[in-house]
C-alpha cells in the first residue's frame, strides 16, 4: 500500500497487518503492490472493448464465444493476472435469451475485464435473490424483460469467470468500435442492464 | 435434477485448496444447468447454471 497515507482506522489496521505478514516472511511490499496494481488495471472499459469488437466483427464474435481466453489475446487482454489463470467464458444475450451473472458463494468476478465489483454484487440480497427470482431482481434494476424472454443465471461457483455479451442497441449501425464501446456499461456486462 | 451442458476441464478441488493441502485433488468441473423450479419449487421459469467439481455430483440412473 505504498503511496497511500490514509489515517482512517481500517487503513491503519491494514498497514499493521501488512507489516506483520511482511515481517513473518509471508509476503513482500513488491508482491502486495503487484497484486494491487493488477486489481487497479482492471476496468469495465476492457470488457466494453471486447463487446464492441464482437459487435463489429462477426468472426471475432465467433472466436470469443468458442474460446474467450484465446480471443482476449487479440485485444492484448488476458485472464492470467491472478494467482492462477482463470477460465473465461462469454455468454451471449439474444432477442430471446438474457444472461445474468452472480457468485452465490462469495464475490467471484472477472476483475481484469470489469474492474472491482460493485458492492451490491457482493450483497447477500443480490446473491440469494437473483438465482430465485431474477425477473423481479432485474426489474428492480430497471430492466423489464418481456415475459417470453428466457433467463439464464450463471453462478460463478468454480474457477471460471464470465461476462455477458449484451445485445447491440438499435440505431447504432453507423457507429465505430470506439463509439460503441462507450455505450457499454458495467451493469450491461453483468446482465443487470441492457445496453 | 440437472443436466451437464459443458465440461470446463480439470481444476484443483476448492475444498482441498481452502485447507492448504500441498497436493489438492484435481477433478473435472462441469457446468450443470437446473430448471429453477427443480431447485426452489414454483414458479420457476428460468435456468440456473452452477459449476461443480465431479465429486459433488451423483449419477442419475
Amino acid at each position: 500500500m505504498s503511496g497511500h497515507h490514509s489515517d482512517s482506522e481500517i487503513a491503519v489496521r491494514v498497514r499493521r497487518l501488512e507489516e506483520r505478514l511482511i515481517d513473518a516472511g509471508l509476503t513482500s511490499d513488491e508482491q502486495l503492490d503487484g497484486i494491487i496494481g493488477q486489481i487497479l488495471s482492471g476496468s469495465p472499459a476492457n470488457g466494453a472493448r471486447v463487446v464492441a469488437r464482437a459487435w463489429v466483427d462477426p468472426a471475432f464474435r465467433g472466436r470469443l464465444l468458442a474460446d474467450a481466453n484465446q480471443a482476449l489475446g487479440e485485444l492484448d487482454l488476458s485472464m492470467s493476472t491472478g494467482p492462477q489463470t482463470q477460465r473465461f467464458t462469454v455468454v451471449e444475450n439474444t432477442p430471446t435469451v438474457h444472461n445474468v451473472l452472480v457468485c452465490t458463494l462469495c464475490s467471484c468476478y472477472p476483475i481484469g475485464l470489469l474492474g472491482p465489483s460493485p458492492s451490491w454484487y457482493k450483497s447477500e440480497a443480490y446473491r440469494a435473490r437473483v438465482v430465485r427470482e431474477p425477473r423481479a431482481v432485474l426489474a428492480e434494476f430497471g430492466l423489464e424483460l418481456p415475459a417470453e424472454t428466457e433467463i439464464v443465471v450463471h453462478d460463478t461457483s468454480a474457477e471460471s469467470r464470465h461476462m455477458v455479451l449484451p445485445l447491440r442497441p438499435e440505431g447504432t449501425a453507423g457507429l465505430g468500435e470506439a463509439d460503441l464501446s462507450a455505450l457499454v456499461t458495467r451493469e450491461g456486462l453483468i446482465g443487470t442492464a441492457a445496453v | 435434477m440437472g443436466e451437464v451442458v459443458e465440461i470446463q476441464g480439470t481444476w484443483p478441488l476448492a475444498d482441498d485448496r481452502a485447507q492448504g493441502f500441498a497436493e489438492p485433488r484435481v477433478e473435472p468441473v462441469y457446468t450443470v444447468r437446473f430448471p429453477a423450479g427443480a431447485l426452489w419449487g414454483p414458479p420457476g421459469g428460468h435456468w440456473v447454471q452452477v459449476e461443480l467439481w465431479e465429486s459433488y455430483l451423483e449419477v442419475v440412473a
